[in-house]
């Protein structure tokens, strides 16, 4: 299992994937914003979207989990 | 002459007896010539052919063919061949020759350019430090200094020799002491490629930069036993101190590379971007046959107008340098920032540039040391430094806070504001607040700034100084249930017009032209080029003091 997490203390500005929804590597699950940017989250392998622990609009800390991929 | 074995004592010129004809001297002569390179071969063979071969099964090279490796062909001259160990406790008075006592010195040829080196001999007692050891690292660190050549050391050992107890530590420390007095002098590179552990880890530390190999090479204070017994902690060599760790975690690493061949090649690459030493007042001159003129036409389409969206500035480094070649330094470690040597027009550049793909470009703890150490590093040479801001600042919030941002942010104004190379700037997107002044701005003593029309230079970006500017008016509105979001919008485009167009800095001598992105290699280099006859002399003092 892989976990996503925050690469910095930031907002959650769109989450694009769903609950068991197949991800390759390299897909961009979020955007986040921080530092008046908005970077992508990208799996770090190919899966299946277990689950997610965030929601849109909410703010995350650094290292917090976002996603889980199995 | 009776035929005596190599190294037997008996065999010096005192042996010699009697009247002799002058056939017999030359014959006496080629015997002896004889003996020593008999004896010289024998030290060639290092460890043995079992050593070697256990050498070759962990995939290294042996210390001499990293050497050969590392030099032009057939250019190495060897010194101290015949050194031996002083140690005699321990069964050490018993062997009568460690080969080379495990280290091999020397100097040869580097791409046609004198080079001087040591090479640790895992097949020798594991490549441990005895006296001699010590003495031998110590002595070609301080001869790479006198003569002004660059010092290439090849670790690979086990650490100090216990039987030779202080002799072995005491010679670390020496080797500690040549290699701050070359420091700045020489470029001093360290190429892991096993196990450098315990106090000799230190060596590298002092050196400007270290390669390690994955999967071979390791650096730790003290190896897995040590620690189990100590702090209980039950962890493999390569958690403790494998590449990927210094590449990624401790920053101590600046390269990671596949195997012996990889990293002596990229000690070889990165050579030609440095001078021989700090006499040399510059950089080397390579013909790349890359127009310094030539225009960068895909620019334009790499930079997104959008100020929130990222892009990748390794792509924006490919079109400015000469044949798109960057040295990335430190490339796994606080990758939102690039360090790197480059050239332009054929002539080495220090590159540190933002990258706003990673953390925003946003300048962490991390990345301040990166760069304040990046930035000593070109400026000990006379490289001059080119920086490319697209920078929101520094990182705020408490875990920053506690990380000592203000500490560390302060080592890279404080090495930018140091530096007495040329210092050429461009903004391309993004310059806010502290973020502008730690990446090079006229104010810290750059020799030119350039922006691009996209550039926003400012005390910050046009939300932060609207919640500031229009605090009371954003509350009249939102008591008064009219759309804020709509009122912000606005006051944040009037901001941006008036203060975040770059018309404005170039109104007041803050950037010195806005460019054309696609003639920015060209504008660059012929600021570079002016800056050839740049002279500052920093205050007399005997140094300052670098926030560390």
């Amino acid at each position: 299992m892989e976990i996503i997490r925050m690469p910095m203390a930031g907002r959650i500005a769109s989450i694009r994937v769903r609950e068991g929804q197949q991800v390759s590597a390299g897909d961009t699950v979020g955007i986040f914003e921080s530092m008046k940017m908005q970077m992508p989250l990208v799996a770090p392998a190919a899966g299946v979207v277990s689950r997610v622990l965030v929601t849109e609009g909410a703010f995350a800390d650094q290292d917090a989990p976002l996603f889980e991929i199995t | 002459m009776t035929a005596k074995r190599p190294g037997e004592p008996g065999s010096g010129p005192a042996a010699r007896t009697g009247p002799r004809g002058g056939g017999d001297i030359v014959e006496d002569m080629l015997s002896k010539i004889r003996q020593i390179e008999d004896l010289r071969e024998i030290i060639r063979q290092g460890g043995g052919p079992d050593a070697v071969a256990a050498q070759r099964r962990k995939g290294k090279l042996t210390a001499r063919e990293r050497l050969a490796a590392l030099f032009d062909p057939h250019d190495f001259t060897e010194l101290d061949v015949f050194a031996r160990h002083l140690g005699r406790d321990y069964g050490l008075d018993r062997i009568d020759r460690i080969p080379a006592d495990g280290v091999i010195i020397g100097h040869g040829r580097v791409g046609g350019r004198p080079v001087a080196a040591f090479s640790q001999d895992f097949t020798v007692l594991a490549g441990t430090c005895g006296e001699m050891h010590g003495r031998k690292i110590a002595r070609i660190v301080e001869l790479a200094a006198t003569m002004g050549c660059p010092l290439v050391g090849l670790m690979d050992s086990g650490g100090g020799r216990v039987s030779e107890e202080l002799g072995a530590l005491s010679q670390y420390g020496r080797i500690f002491h040549q290699q701050v007095q070359a420091s700045g002098v020489v470029p001093q590179l360290a190429l892991i490629l096993g196990p450098v552990a315990g106090g000799q880890a230190y060596s590298p530390a002092l050196m400007d930069v270290i390669f390690m190999v994955e999967g071979t090479a390791t650096m730790f204070l003290a190896g897995p036993p040590l620690v189990e017994a100590v702090v209980h902690e039950h962890i493999t060599e390569e958690e403790l101190g494998g590449a990927r760790l210094h590449a990624r975690e401790s920053g101590t690493s600046d390269l990671t590379c596949r195997d012996d061949l990889h990293a002596i090649g990229e000690a070889r690459r990165l050579l030609s971007f440095l001078p021989s030493s700090n006499r040399e007042g510059g950089p080397p001159e390579v013909e790349t046959g890359d127009d310094p003129g030539r225009l960068l036409e895909e620019l334009p389409g790499l930079l997104p107008v959008d100020p929130e969206a990222t892009y990748d500035m390794h792509r924006v480094l490919e079109l400015l340098l000469d044949r798109g070649e960057l040295f990335e330094l430190k490339p796994e470690y606080a990758e939102n920032l690039i360090t790197g040597l480059g050239r332009i027009g054929g002539r080495s550049v220090g590159i540190v540039a933002s990258n706003p793909g990673h953390r925003a470009g946003c300048i962490d703890t991390r990345a301040a040391v990166k760069a304040a150490r990046f930035v000593r590093f070109c400026d000990q040479f006379g490289i001059p430094l080119l920086t490319l801001q697209d920078v929101p600042g520094f990182l705020v919030g408490s875990r920053s806070e506690r990380e000592g941002i203000v500490r560390h942010g302060a080592k890279m104004l404080y090495a930018y504001a140091e530096a007495t190379v040329p210092k050429v700037t461009v903004v391309l997107r993004k310059a806010y607040a502290g973020g502008y002044l730690a990446l090079c701005p006229k104010e810290l003593g750059a020799d030119f700034v350039f922006g691009l029309p996209t550039a926003e230079i400012g005390l910050m970006g046009p939300q932060g100084a609207v919640s500031v500017l229009f605090r009371k008016e954003l509350a009249r509105a939102a008591a008064a249930g009219e759309d804020v979001a709509a009122l912000r919008d606005t006051l944040g485009r009037e901001f941006r017009d008036r203060y975040l167009d770059p018309l404005y800095p170039a109104g007041l001598q803050v950037v010195d032209d806005i460019i054309d992105p696609r003639e920015l290699r060209r504008v660059v280099h012929r600021a570079l080029e002016l800056c050839r006859g740049k002279r500052h002399e920093p205050p007399r003092r005997k140094h300052g003091n670098l926030p560390l």
